[in-house]
């Protein structure tokens, strides 16, 4: 065993004990700790197998930025693939899997790649691409795939909750580390609504398990517990731990995910397990922090080379000690804080390796009082050990040469941790600034200018220092309130005392890969998680991708699911030095969101399963599914397409119910259709113009066709317009454009009209509609409506009258869809449901037939109504055989454009009927041709729309648009040629109407 | 039976639903089945002399601008836009009122009675539910009593009327209502919800 639990110390409550397994094997730990700490303790160091080399690797980090220790966490349809074992709580029954290796972690057969090596270089893909033959892709590939990649996602459904809402605050103050803290404070104080932010658990960033520093005299994680404590008693404060910050977006709108029940098994009591937010508001805090810098050097990858800070975090927060014999390896003073406190907590640390000659007296003096041995002027030249380090190579290092010596020492110790410096945590700012500037103090990137209402503070800006980082803080929580439109009141700033020995990570020696003068030329990573190594940014620069844009694509550097936290600056250092320019010259690639990735299930929200869309139902809808309809969408709405009795399939069912209307009386659900009512004054002189067909004639109570124009000329919408009163009507459009229409009408009242005094109103949902259809359709109506007229005289076709139902107020309406004698009858849709039981009860003496959309569109096409298919945006008035329709005497919307040379060519495509020759079925979308065989079918002269089986002339029929029209074509033979579906079949064209040509049967 | 069937009549079942938490259900839930709801719109040379008809027969005082609502013992008028308004009123006989006394050349009224369901809901956690499905700050100081909206929430068109601190008032087209409601329950249920009788 190399880790273990240190005998005191740590956040976490060692009375509560929680067993987990990773990889199926059961281990402990305490409450507080987190997966990678846990494992840690209990002596794990190997976490995963690399990318693409299959590299067995540990624990890099304590944080977010880990590029190392990715597991699948949980099982089954839970089961999340790449997180990050440094950042996973620890819960009871917790299960995580390796990734990325097989047949086991211990034992995997794919790190053979690593010898292979050369072969993975940086553009492999496109290498492979390019290949022998453009064939070596298709050959390679899926064992290309089998080998790369991560975790893999879940095929099960995630039986979890996942939901989204909105937030709306003054100031939100990201991360609540000092910085954050201090900012929130002072913003809260000023009494502006404050959200307060973190990605872990628990407030106080660095502060978090310090022990040695102080506020105003007080323990510094004292302070944050009081500051807690102040800003949560406040209203108006939220404070959200485990919560990501992870994309800044237009108008101040940020985007977070809160994992709600991220640390449970399984979420209790109808939580979702995460929440996304949308987060308005007018002033943001970043308060970020920075992460540690790697240095590149041969087998830097080896289990048990760490970042410094987080071989001192994880004994710090968890109590874990990372190993038992380390040596320290850093460019500046703050990986000394580690090396004492590890020291301190009873590590041995066989050395400090630092390439500055000159390091401050109060670190020479606590190393010297401790009996560290410190290696000024020297460098880590490589690690090595396999599975877990077992030594460190040492060599002297010149720094005013920048030479790397012999290596002339090997150094026993099974960690290894390393400081290259800090890389401020900018992603926000980046997503939501200029271009990030490189401050060569640090030897990274601070923020570049906001062109947000956002101040970056702390870490994140550079500054280093508990002082700084709370006076900074509190002025940009000061300035943040006033943005917003608060006054606030100067903080004092708080009197901080930190140990000497704490040094900031701002005195660095830059220093980015060490190679050494001679021996072996070992692989030395740049990109843990992606596998890019130093030599592939060299190879990158050498074959002319020196962009960082291309450098990043070409490699893959920063591109993984860490998406490059530890290894772009270095990325950048590595081609600047290439390239013999500095690194602002070569520039750094920006951040987009998300900070870290984000789950599809918080993306997604509830809007999965029957929340996917909203449904639209009618009136009747619970009648329709009783009765045994099968419901099929139009749009939104729910329309019942048959009503299928034992033993009946589809074309069964509507042919008996299109025969039924033919032959007796059926009725269908006509709920669905779009209805505007249209009020004023000028309404009727506003129908006049926006119908094709003149409307100054229509008298109270009665209804007329009218059919609907675009600008362009082609056919929009058609349906029916009742006039109801002196002012009032009510039109009626095709289910499909009906708010279309509506949008049309406003936007002509509002624009083109604006002196009209006309009202338009969606009255769709006010009105249940029922069509009551055939030559028993008086009858019926007859026997439940007793105080109307019914006669042909009394309501005439296309009448419009008031009535009573059995008690229910309706409309009667005398129109036809189905060319048989017909009424509309209309209700308020709270009545619909009744209305349409007590007409079913009605029309039992008269064998009244529920029908659905397939019946009803039978029975328009053996009619020749065009419909959707034929009013498609293409065809004209004459183009449909309604020309007649187009007034010549008055000017209305479309006209001049339908009055186009184009649109009055013979030649355009013509609506006609055809009827099957052979007795096949018609297919719409299939082609009309003249040539007789698949083979040879010819041009295509028209296509087939509308389909159908013509219960009352014994055939199968179609609406067709055809070259030339009818006239020319009328009984032609031509082939209806679907070959991709497959079909040649021979048809007969015929006018479009095939059933009742003198509508007799409707005016009776 | 009566004829008239609510939207939302078989799926409001009364009883508590979702989260169990020691202060009770978060939020209460209940169709809202006003007598008449009526549109009003006035035309833009006749808006000041059609609210000082609405403000003498409903007997209060119609609000200055979109957004805002008045309510008096005839109703609850919701100014949805400039010149329109929305009357929810269970006073008997107030669509054939209004109808007589406004003429078409000074505005119109449109009968919406039928065409949309009515929820409301209160209690502490109401403002958290109807956040879950849109972007409006209900912070009482930013969305204050009477205050009126119309906005999406899943999609779903809706006219939204704050009646006090905790209590909101929704009126949904009345094909949408069920899906409404089952996303509205859905919503609520992380704070656990009780439904109640409609009316009550």
């Amino acid at each position: 065993m190399s880790g273990y639990r240190l005998n005191s110390g740590g956040l976490v409550d060692r009375t509560k004990r929680l067993n987990f397994t990773f990889d199926g094997k059961s281990y402990s730990g305490f409450e507080g700790d987190t997966l990678a700490s846990a494992l840690l303790a209990n002596g794990v160091s190997l976490f995963g197998r690399s990318f693409k080399y299959h590299r067995p690797r540990g624990v890099y980090s304590a944080g977010p930025e880990e590029p190392n220790a990715l597991v699948t966490l949980r099982s089954g349809g839970r089961a999340e693939p790449n997180t990050k074992a440094t950042v996973i709580e620890l819960y009871e029954g917790l299960e995580a899997q390796s990734q990325n290796c097989w047949p086991s972690l211990e034992h995997d057969l794919l790190s053979i790649n690593q010898l292979g090596g050369p072969m993975l270089v940086a553009g492999f893909y496109y290498k492979t691409f390019m290949g022998p033959t453009r064939k070596a892709w298709m050959f390679y590939e899926h064992f290309i795939r089998k080998a790369a990649g991560l975790g893999a996602a879940a095929k099960e459904a995630d039986p979890d909750r996942y939901e989204k809402s909105n937030l709306f605050c003054d100031v939100l103050v990201v991360g609540a580390g000092p910085s954050g803290l201090a900012a929130a404070l002072t913003a809260a104080r000023s009494g502006a609504r404050v959200v307060l932010a973190d990605e872990n658990p628990e407030a106080g960033g660095a502060l978090l398990g310090e022990s040695q520093d102080t506020i105003d005299g007080q323990p510094a994680q004292d302070w944050v517990a009081k500051t807690l404590a102040e800003l949560t008693a406040l209203p108006d404060v939220t404070f959200m731990p485990r919560t990501t910050v992870y994309g800044y977006y237009d108008h101040n709108i940020l985007g977070a995910v809160e994992r709600v029940a991220d640390h449970l098994a399984t979420p209790v009591n109808h939580q979702p397990r995460q929440k996304h937010w949308t987060i308005r508001c007018a002033s943001v805090v970043i308060a970020t922090g920075a992460i540690e810098r790697p240095i590149v050097f041969d087998g830097n990858d080896t289990p048990g080379v760490m970042l410094a800070d987080a071989t001192r975090r994880f004994a710090q927060r968890q109590g874990v000690a990372v190993g038992r014999q380390a040596v320290v390896f850093t460019n500046n003073d703050s990986a000394y804080r580690a090396a004492l406190d590890l020291k301190d907590a009873g590590v041995d640390i066989a050395a400090i390796v630092d390439p500055r000659n000159t390091i401050p007296d109060a670190l020479t003096e606590a190393v010297q009082t401790r009996g560290i041995r410190l290696l000024s002027g020297h460098v880590v030249t490589g690690a090595k050990g396999g599975k877990r380090l077992k030594t460190v190579e040492v060599a002297t290092f010149d720094a005013g040469s920048q030479s790397v010596g012999e290596s002339k020492e090997w150094i026993a110790a099974d960690t290894l941790a390393v400081s290259g410096g800090w890389t401020p945590t900018i992603h926000l700012a980046s997503q939501a600034g200029d271009k990030p500037v490189f401050d060569d103090k640090i030897a990274s990137f601070v923020p570049g200018k906001a062109l947000q209402a956002w101040r970056a503070v702390g870490a994140c800006n550079g500054d280093f220092g508990l002082a700084d980082c709370l006076s900074a803080g509190s002025k940009a929580g000061a300035g943040a309130v006033e943005d917003a439109g608060f006054t606030s009141e100067a903080t004092p700033t708080p009197d901080v005392a930190v140990p000497a020995h704490a040094g900031s990570g701002g005195s660095l020696y830059p220093i980015w890969e060490i190679s050494r003068p001679s021996g072996p030329k070992g692989k030395k990573f740049v990109d843990l998680q992606h596998d890019v190594t130093a030599e592939d940014v060299r190879l990158a620069q050498r074959e002319g991708f020196e962009s960082v844009e291309h450098l990043k694509r070409y490699t893959t550097l920063g591109m993984a699911a860490d998406q490059g936290k530890t290894s772009n600056v270095n990325g950048l250092a590595l081609m600047a030095a290439a390239l013999e320019r500095s690194i602002p010259e070569v520039g750094t690639t920006r951040f987009r969101p998300p900070y870290t990735p984000v789950t599809l299930g918080a993306l997604g929200g509830r809007e999965t399963g029957h929340h996917l869309a909203p449904v639209r139902r009618t009136p009747m809808h619970d009648w329709h599914v009783k009765a045994g309809a099968d419901m099929l969408t139009a749009g939104q709405w729910m329309r019942p397409q048959v009503y299928r009795k034992a033993g009946e399939d589809v074309f069964a069912a509507y042919v008996r119910e299109a025969k039924a209307v033919r032959e007796g009386v059926g009725m269908v659900d006509v709920s669905t259709l779009g209805k505007i009512a249209v009020q004023g004054p000028d309404a009727q002189n506003f129908l006049n113009l926006v119908y094709s067909n003149g409307f100054k004639t229509l008298a109270v109570g009665k209804a007329r066709y009218g059919l609907m124009l675009r600008e362009d000329g082609f056919v929009y919408d058609d349906g029916t317009t009742w006039r109801l009163g002196e002012t009032e009507y009510l039109m009626t459009t095709t289910t499909a454009n009906a708010a279309g229409v509506l949008a049309h009408l406003e936007f002509l009242l509002a624009t083109v009209w604006p002196e009209l005094r006309v009202q338009v109103t969606s009255v769709t949902e006010q009105w249940a509609g029922v069509a009551v259809a055939g030559p028993k359709s008086r009858a019926t109506l007859e026997s439940v409506i007793k105080d109307l007229d019914l006669s042909n005289e009394g309501v005439p076709f296309m009448g419009v009258q008031p009535g009573t139902l059995d008690g229910i107020p309706v409309l009667v309406a005398r129109l036809s869809f189905s060319g048989e004698m017909a009424f509309e009858v209309y209700t308020g849709a709270n009545y619909g449901a009744a209305l349409w039981d007590k007409l079913m009860a009605a029309g039992e003496a008269f064998g009244l037939v529920p029908y659905g959309t397939e019946a009803l569109g039978t029975l328009r096409i053996e009619k020749g109504h065009v419909a959707g298919p034929e009013l498609d945006g293409r065809t004209t008035a004459k183009d449909l055989g309604l020309g007649g329709m187009a007034s010549r005497k008055k000017h209305y919307i479309g006209r001049p454009l339908m009055e186009r040379e184009a649109l009055n060519e013979d030649n355009r495509l013509g609506l006609v009927g055809v009827i099957s020759s052979n007795g096949k079925p018609l297919r719409a979308g299939s082609h009309l041709v003249a040539g007789q065989t698949a083979e040879q079918p010819g041009k295509s002269l028209g296509h087939v729309s509308s389909t159908t089986y013509s219960p009352a002339i014994d055939k199968f029929v179609a609406l067709a648009m055809l070259e030339g029209g009818l006239e020319p074509n009328e009984n032609r033979e031509l082939f209806a040629a679907d070959p991709l579906r497959g079909g040649h079949d021979p048809v007969q064209v015929v006018h479009p109407c095939f059933f009742d040509k003198d509508g007799s049967r409707m005016h009776v | 039976m009566s004829n008239l069937v609510y939207a939302l009549e078989d799926a409001a079942q009364p009883g508590v639903y979702g989260a169990a938490g020691t202060e009770g259900p978060g939020v209460t839930i209940s169709e809202h089945r006003p007598e008449s709801m009526l549109q009003l719109g006035a035309w833009p040379d006749t808006q000041a002399s059609f609210e000082a008809l609405l403000a003498s027969t409903l007997n209060l005082s119609v609000p200055s601008r979109p957004g805002l609502a008045s309510v008096s013992s005839e109703g609850s008028l919701l100014v949805i836009a400039p010149g329109r308004y929305l009357l929810v009123s269970d006073k008997p006989g107030i669509t054939q009122q209004l109808s007589g006394q406004i003429d078409a050349d000074q505005g119109v009224v449109t009968d919406l009675s039928h065409a949309r369901a009515g929820i409301r809901m209160t209690g502490r956690n109401a403002a958290d539910v109807l956040r879950k499905g849109f972007a409006i700050d209900l912070d009482i100081r930013k969305f204050p009593v009477h205050s009126v909206a119309q906005t999406t929430f899943h999609h779903i068109g809706l006219t939204l009327h704050r009646t006090d601190e905790t209590t909101f008032e929704l009126f949904i087209f009345r094909g949408f209502a069920l899906s409404f409601w089952e996303a509205l329950t859905d919503a609520a249920l992380e704070y656990g919800y009780q439904v109640a009788g409609a009316g009550q």
